[in-house]
């Protein structure tokens, strides 16, 4: 399979502007993630884990170009072959939605509420389908052109869309898609508009969709509601998946590789069921150990701040098995049939 | 020596044009000083409203809540304080649980000086504390934006703490917080019962962390409560 | 639907898709927009030193009588208007009353404001909607004319007009300081402090007021430039206090006594661009707090 997506030492940095009137950290810049490196493959799913802070939405936005302009963002990301950090903003309008599409967190915000469903879907196809320029040809001709052709024709061309968005509110279990695209955002629960915005990300079928703690502050049912949907999704579609989640659960059933990050670095890049069996790194294992189902076994201390970053391994304050050079030396992240760990202890 | 409710129900909306909406109707339920009653159920099902009114913030339609065999509703101004001081609350949110414009130290020593308590022993106590909740003294000087979701939840637990509570009502106290982080909370809000004998009422969707904490488990499903342990 | 999307993700997303789909870089006219709010700050307090300290940049005290109608000269850079005053001594001492006059009209303006802003969003409930009628009530009272008529009936004086423009102009300040505070009582520090046992008074003085004041900072320049116009239309309308000289009214005797007939540009004109200059610096020092409001707002949006 080929690389869709290569990501490599990306270094996000952000600017002190947000503490400017708290008198600390004036001018000193906070590096949000640190040479970070992966790649995704075609039609895979990869998952990026991590506790909130550790930069993990950050190389979501990074991807997407969405971040705010105090950021540096050095490094490479490329996407089926091109460097999407040299592009300008033109272009990348033109990707964005079209070739990477984006899941945000809450369902509800996400959609506008002055719109009906029906044209919210509609909308990917007019920004992207090359429909305005050819719309607006249309109009000059129409002009010369007798109107009832042109309403036939316009009409002609609703109707494909229409017929898509139909297929594609059916593929995601709408039994009557018609009636629901009438509907407004407010009129539909949670998990509804949920499916409604997967449906929209999807429906120019992307070849990379980045879910943004797609779970966060959903119930458990509404979680393994999204699963099954992201499942079928990933079933149908042949569409790669990056998944950005603090939920470890979700992320097992979902995945098809796991990285953990910690404190803005990649720590362990693994398949789940290796990740899950056996962790190598000590924070994933105490990750892992803090599970409910493992008894919440709490790591002690917590996350340093990205502002001041220990010196040698980034983990060694809280770290149970830690040797002196663990200290004084950072560890690279060292690749071993199919996984990687960024530790001494484990070659 | 309880903090009880009896037969409560909460209905919303006007009577007059009969779009009544019932959450829930006759529960009751007891939380005895230093056990744990978890309350479970699927979000919108009014749990966070019992968890309020039981708290005293909200009052409900029918049905009593009573502290120590004395009713809520009839309490004078004098007892209604100390009932306000004997039943706390904390909620869901570490992100706005202080005041983003005020250090950690100002919310902290207001809470202090609302108990009478002399300047003198003001830093102690607060030491104190921060010892209790486990937290460097360094973070009084910060503002609550420069400081992550657990430590904030640590210290929201401990200013309530200051208040030496009989019972803590706790709304969901880690549903937004990490993994790791969720287990050290849960581990210390452990600690603090052993240590204080404090009556928890947990109120969280997340099944494990209601069966890890609780004694007594009561699911709120369609407007009624079902005791799954007691 | 992928424009929705990103214009609703954040506030700070919000205008850098606008940038993205105007394909322009916004970070350069933030700079310029900083300028232009350092340049508001800066003319500020020029006129702000003028108004405490007349007497060390007016050249003569402002009664004075000279020869009157004399062109600019030397001795006179404004000339003199037609009873012999100093044109530009006047002019410095007019800022004081012109500025005061703005002043203290968005003192009392906005508390009022606040006050019923604060006591109708934190009380809500039946406070809430006898306060907001009476606010909406003085929101349809036209302002100008009532202070005509009332100019009329009262002896002119500055006291009244200010009195009369600060009862008028304090309910838009009230609906914003309102919803405001509807917003922060639902906060999680405003809700554990009521849990906690905290009186209303402290609540509303030492949490919600706090996170009041940068809406209220812009709003207060914003009051204090419209008082101004106010009182220099009212001035020029022969309703001003005729004692005490404000730029409203030094451009009232141009017009009624002889300054424009005899095209007399410097009686006119100086006191005109000051009341401009003077209003638009501190709009624009509103801005400038406008602006940092909303920065702050994403700083803690990028977490």
């Amino acid at each position: 399979m080929n690389t869709l997506l290569e990501v490599k030492d990306l270094v996000v940095s952000f600017h002190g502007n947000e503490t400017e009137n708290k008198n600390e950290d004036k001018n000193e810049s906070v590096t949000a993630v640190s040479c970070l490196s992966f790649s995704i493959r075609e039609k895979e799913t990869l998952a990026l884990v991590g506790e909130s802070g550790c930069g993990k939405s950050v190389v979501a936005h990074a991807i997407m170009r969405l971040l705010p302009q105090e950021s540096r963002v050095k490094g490479v990301i490329k996407f089926r072959g091109k460097n999407l950090l040299e592009m300008n903003e033109k272009e990348m309008a033109k990707l964005r939605g079209k070739e990477i599409s984006i899941i945000f967190q809450n369902p509800s915000l996400a959609l506008n509420p002055v719109y009906s469903i029906g044209h919210q879907l509609a909308e990917p196809f007019k920004i992207h389908g090359q429909e305005k320029r050819r719309a607006a040809e249309e109009r000059k001709e129409e002009k010369r052109k007798e109107k009832r052709k042109e309403k036939g024709k316009k009409k002609e061309k609703e109707n494909t869309i229409l017929s898509k968005i139909v297929e594609a509110l059916k593929r995601v279990g709408f039994s009557n898609p018609h009636e629901y695209m009438g509907y407004y955002p407010s009129w539909c629960s949670g998990g509804m508009n949920q499916r409604f915005l997967i449906t929209a990300s999807t429906i120019l079928d992307p070849f990379l969709l980045i879910a943004d703690e797609p779970s966060k502050g959903l119930d458990r049912d509404r979680v393994s509601e999204l699963e099954n949907e992201l499942k079928n999704l990933k079933e149908m579609n042949e569409n790669a998946l990056l998944l950005i989640s603090h939920d470890l659960g979700f992320v097992r059933r979902l995945a098809d590789r796991v990285a953990v990050m910690y404190a803005g670095e990649i720590i362990e890049i693994a398949g789940p069921s290796s990740l899950f069996e056996s962790p190598h790194h000590p924070y994933t294992r105490g990750l892992l150990n803090s599970l409910p189902e493992n008894g919440f076994v709490p790591i002690p201390g917590s996350s340093p701040p990205l502002s001041s970053l220990p010196a040698g391994c980034r983990f060694h304050p809280r770290c149970p098995i830690k040797e002196k050079r663990c200290m004084q030396e950072h560890p690279e992240l060292k690749e071993n049939n199919g996984r990687a760990v960024r530790c001494f202890l484990w070659p | 020596m309880a903090l009880k409710a009896e037969n409560v129900s909460k209905t919303y909306g006007s009577g007059l044009l009969g779009s009544r909406k019932c959450i829930f109707r006759e529960v009751s339920f007891e939380l005895e000083p230093g056990k744990t009653f978890g309350l479970m159920g699927p979000s919108g099902e009014g749990k966070s409203t019992l968890g309020r009114i039981v708290a005293g913030l909200e009052s409900p339609t029918s049905g009593t809540i009573l502290l120590n065999g004395n009713p809520l509703l009839g309490m004078k101004k004098a007892e209604y304080t100390a009932f306000r001081r004997r039943v706390q609350m904390m909620f869901q949110d570490p992100t706005d649980s202080f005041n983003p414009r005020k250090r950690i130290e100002q919310s902290i020593s207001e809470v202090l000086k609302l108990l009478n308590s002399p300047e003198s022993k003001r830093l102690q106590s607060t030491k104190e504390m921060l010892k209790t909740i486990g937290l460097p003294k360094e973070v009084l000087a910060r503002y609550p934006s420069q400081l992550s979701g657990g430590q904030l939840q640590r210290l929201a637990l401990g200013r309530i703490l200051l208040l030496e509570p009989e019972y803590i009502v706790l709304d969901e106290p880690t549903s937004a917080l990490d993994v790791s982080v969720q287990a050290q909370i849960l581990h210390l809000l452990k600690k603090v019962q052993a240590e204080e004998g404090i009556g928890y009422l947990l109120i969280s969707h997340d099944e494990a962390v209601i069966r890890f904490m609780s004694e007594r488990i009561g699911m709120l499903k369609k407007g009624k409560l079902d005791m799954i342990r007691t | 639907m992928k424009k929705g999307i990103c214009i609703q993700k954040s506030p700070g997303q919000w205008k850098d898709s606008i940038a993205h789909y105007l394909n322009l870089d916004i970070r350069k006219y933030k700079k310029t927009f900083k300028k232009f709010n350092r340049g508001g700050l800066f003319l500020f307090f020029f006129f702000l030193i003028l108004a405490l300290f007349p007497s060390l940049f007016a050249p003569y005290p402002p009664t004075e009588r000279f020869v009157s109608y004399e062109p600019p000269s030397a001795a006179h850079l404004l000339g003199t208007n037609d009873i012999g005053n100093d044109i530009l001594s006047e002019l410095v001492y007019g800022a004081r009353i012109s500025m005061m006059v703005g002043f203290a009209t968005a003192c009392i303006s906005t508390f009022i404001g606040l006050m019923i802003g604060l006591c109708s969003g934190y009380f809500r409930g039946t406070i809430d909607e006898l306060l907001m009628g009476f606010t909406d009530v003085v929101l349809i009272i036209p302002k100008i004319p009532l202070i005509i008529i009332i100019g009329a009936f009262l002896h002119p004086s500055i006291w009244t007009l200010i009195l009369v423009l600060g009862l008028l102009s304090w309910e838009s300040i009230a609906r914003v300081v309102r919803s405001k505070t509807l917003q922060i009582r639902e906060a999680g520090y405003v809700k554990s402090a009521r849990c906690m046992g905290f009186s209303s008074f402290h609540i509303m003085v030492s949490d919600i007021f706090p996170n009041l004041i940068h809406v209220l900072m812009p709003k207060f320049m914003l009051t204090t430039a419209s008082a101004m116009i106010s009182e220099a239309s009212l001035s020029f309308l022969g309703l001003g206090d005729t004692s005490m000289k404000s730029w409203g009214i030094m451009l009232s005797f141009a017009f009624s006594r002889g300054g424009f007939i005899r095209d007399m540009w410097w009686w006119y004109i100086p006191p005109g661009v000051c009341i401009a200059l003077c209003v638009m610096s501190i709009a624009m020092i509103g801005f400038g707090f406008e602006g940092r409001d909303e920065k702050e707002r994403r700083g803690m949006d990028a977490e």
